[in-house]
C-alpha cells in the first residue's frame, strides 16, 4: 500500500514538474536568445549554473537554504523538490528550444516579414510550429530521464516510489518491492515512449 | 508617373560597400530584369526593397510615397515597415514555403491574417459606434418618458401609453443590435470572404489547381517555387521581386517556373527579376540593368543590353554567360 503511495508521489512529481517547466522552460529560453545583453548574460550564466551542478545538490540547496540562512523553513518537502526540478529542467528544456529555434532556417522568417507579418505571428504561426517537430526527439530524452530523476526527492525524505520499496524492505525483509518498483518505471517509461512515437507519428506529414 | 522610383541607394556591409548608389525608375506593367555576376549587389538591392535589410543613403519611393529616406532619421517602427513592405511581394531563390502548410494554406495565411487584423479593427470600431447610438438611443427614451409624465394623464390611459411606449423603445433596441450585428458581418465578409476563392484563382493561375491539399515536401522545386509565386501574388503587391527564381532548380524545372513568370506580364504585374536566364531576361523584360560591382553599369532595353551593348564590362559578361550557355550544350551532347 505504501508502495503505491510512492507511485501516487512519483506520477505527481513527474507531471507537476512537467507542466510548469516546459513554459517556464521557453520563457528562459526567450532570455538567452535575447538582444538585450544584460538580460542574455543573466540567462545563460544561470542556465550555466544550473546544468552545471548535481539535480540532487539543487534539491538540497531549496531544501535546506530557505530554513538555515533565511530563518524561513520549507514547509513542506514536496514543495521544496517540485521547485528545484522546476528550475532544473525549464533550464534544459531552454536549451533544447534555443537549438530548435535556431535551427529553423533564415529564409522561414523572412519568407513571413515580406507577407508583412508580425512578430508574434512569425513566431507562433511559422517558427513554433516547425520546432515542435525538430525538438521533439530531443524533448523525449529529456522526459524520460525526468521520470528517473523524480527518484532523487527521496535525498530530502520525499517518499516517493523507491523510498516506499526500501521501507518495506527494512521492515519485513522483502526483496520483490526493489523489482515492482522497477517495472512501475519500466511501464511508465514505455507509456510515454509509446505517446512520443504517436507525436512523431502525428507530425510526419510534413519535413522540415 | 514612375510607380518604382529608386535613388542613391546605398548599402554596406561593414566596410564593404555593396550597392554604391542605385538610381533607376519604373513603370506600372513594366518587367525590370537585373543581371550580373555573383557579388554585384543585385540580392542586396531587392533585399533592401523589400525592407528585409535597411539601406544606409538613398530613398525608395512607390507611386510617388517615399517608403525610405536615408537622409532623414528614419524612426524604427516596425507596423510602419510592415505596411511599406505590402507594397513588393519577394520570391526566394529557395522557394521558402512553410513546410508545415499545405499548398492553399501557404497562399491564404498572410491574408486571412492581415484580413483578421483589419475585421477586428472594423468590428471594434462598429461596437464603439452602435455603444454611442445605443446611449444617445437611452437617453431619448428617457426624456420621452419624463415627457409622458409631465401629461399627467388618468392613470389607465398613463399605464396603456407607458407599455406601448416601452414596446417600442424595446424594438428600437433591438433593430439597434440587429443593425449592428449585420454591419460586422458585412466587415467580416467584406475582409475575409474571398480569400479562399482568390488563393484557389491563383492556384490555377500557376497552374496547380489540383494540388491544394499537397505540402511543399510532396512537390517537386518547380513547384514549390510556382506555389511560392502564388503566395507572393495573394497580397497583390504594386511589385513582385524575383531573387533568382530559377536558380536552385535542375535544369528541366526552370521552364515551367519561367513561364509563369511570363504569364504574369500579360496579367500587368510590374516585377524585377534578378536571374541568370540571359535568354529569358530579353524575352521578357521591358528593361534590362546590367549591374557590376555595386553600381549600374549599363541600363536600357534588352536590344540595347544584349545586341549593342556599350561599356566593356557588359560585353565581358555577355560574352561569358554566352560560353557558359554553349559549354552547357556541349556538355549535353
Amino acid at each position: 500500500m505504501t508502495l503505491l503511495e510512492g507511485f501516487g508521489t512519483t506520477v505527481l512529481l513527474f507531471a507537476a514538474t512537467l507542466v510548469v517547466s516546459l513554459p517556464l522552460g521557453l520563457i528562459v529560453c526567450f532570455g538567452s536568445m535575447s538582444k538585450v545583453p544584460p538580460i542574455r548574460w543573466i540567462a545563460r550564466v544561470f542556465v550555466w549554473i544550473i546544468r552545471g551542478t548535481p539535480l540532487m545538490l539543487q534539491v538540497m540547496v531549496v531544501f535546506y537554504v530557505p530554513g538555515l540562512v533565511f530563518d524561513y523553513p520549507m514547509r513542506s518537502r514536496f514543495i521544496a523538490v517540485f521547485i528545484a526540478f522546476v528550475i532544473n529542467y525549464a533550464c534544459y528544456f531552454s536549451e533544447i528550444y534555443r537549438g530548435g529555434i535556431e535551427s529553423v532556417p533564415r529564409g522561414q522568417y523572412e519568407a513571413a516579414q515580406v507577407l508583412g507579418m508580425t512578430k508574434t505571428q512569425v513566431f507562433f504561426r511559422i517558427i513554433l510550429p516547425q520546432v515542435v517537430k525538430r525538438i521533439l526527439s530531443p524533448m523525449s530524452n529529456e522526459v524520460i530521464t525526468l521520470v528517473k530523476d523524480t527518484s532523487l526527492a527521496r535525498v530530502i525524505a520525499v517518499e516517493e516510489i523507491i523510498f516506499a520499496a526500501q521501507g518495506i524492505i527494512n521492515s519485513y525483509a522483502l526483496i520483490w518491492p526493489l523489482f515492482y518498483s522497477g517495472a512501475f518505471y519500466l511501464i511508465f517509461v514505455g507509456v510515454l515512449t509509446l505517446i512520443f512515437r504517436a507525436a512523431e507519428k502525428k507530425l510526419s506529414y510534413y519535413k522540415v | 508617373m514612375a510607380i518604382l522610383e529608386v535613388k542613391g541607394l546605398k548599402k554596406s556591409f561593414g566596410a564593404h560597400e555593396v550597392l554604391k548608389g542605385i538610381d533607376f525608375e519604373l513603370e506600372r506593367g513594366e518587367v525590370l530584369a537585373i543581371i550580373g555576376s555573383s557579388g554585384s549587389g543585385k540580392t542586396t538591392l531587392l533585399r533592401c526593397l523589400n525592407f528585409l535589410e535597411t539601406a544606409d543613403e538613398g530613398s525608395i519611393s512607390v507611386n510617388g510615397e517615399v517608403l525610405f529616406d536615408g537622409s532623414k532619421e528614419s524612426k524604427k517602427n516596425t507596423s510602419d515597415i510592415r505596411k511599406k513592405r505590402l507594397h513588393f511581394g519577394l520570391v526566394f531563390q529557395q522557394f521558402n514555403l512553410f513546410p508545415h502548410y499545405n499548398a492553399i494554406t501557404n497562399i491564404k495565411l498572410a491574408a486571412e491574417l492581415l484580413g483578421k487584423e483589419k475585421s477586428r479593427r472594423e468590428c471594434a470600431a462598429i461596437d464603439a459606434d452602435s455603444k454611442r447610438e445605443r446611449a444617445e438611443t437611452i437617453a431619448r427614451h428617457k426624456t420621452e418618458m419624463t415627457a409622458l409624465k409631465a401629461e399627467n394623464l388618468q392613470k389607465e390611459e398613463f399605464n396603456v401609453k407607458k407599455r406601448e411606449l416601452k414596446a417600442a423603445h424595446k424594438a428600437e433596441l433591438v433593430l439597434l443590435a440587429d443593425k449592428t450585428d449585420a454591419r460586422k458581418a458585412a466587415a467580416k465578409e467584406r475582409f475575409l470572404g474571398d480569400i479562399n476563392k482568390r488563393a484557389q484563382a491563383l492556384l490555377d493561375r500557376v497552374g496547380l489547381g489540383d494540388r491544394a491539399k499537397a505540402y511543399p515536401c510532396e512537390l517537386s522545386g518547380g513547384q514549390q517555387q510556382r506555389i511560392a509565386i502564388a503566395r507572393a501574388l495573394a497580397l497583390s503587391p504594386d511589385i513582385l521581386c524575383f531573387d533568382e527564381p530559377t536558380s536552385a532548380l535542375d535544369p528541366e524545372l526552370t521552364g515551367e517556373v519561367l513561364k509563369v513568370i511570363k504569364g504574369l506580364k500579360s496579367g500587368d504585374s510590374t516585377m524585377i527579376v534578378v536571374t541568370h536566364e540571359m535568354e529569358f531576361a530579353r524575352g521578357v523584360a521591358d528593361k534590362v540593368i546590367f549591374m557590376a560591382d555595386g553600381v549600374i553599369e549599363e541600363m536600357g532595353t534588352p536590344y540595347q543590353i544584349f545586341e549593342a551593348p556599350k561599356s566593356e564590362k557588359t560585353k565581358a559578361f555577355l560574352q561569358k554567360s554566352r560560353e557558359q550557355a554553349l559549354g552547357e550544350i556541349s556538355e549535353g551532347v
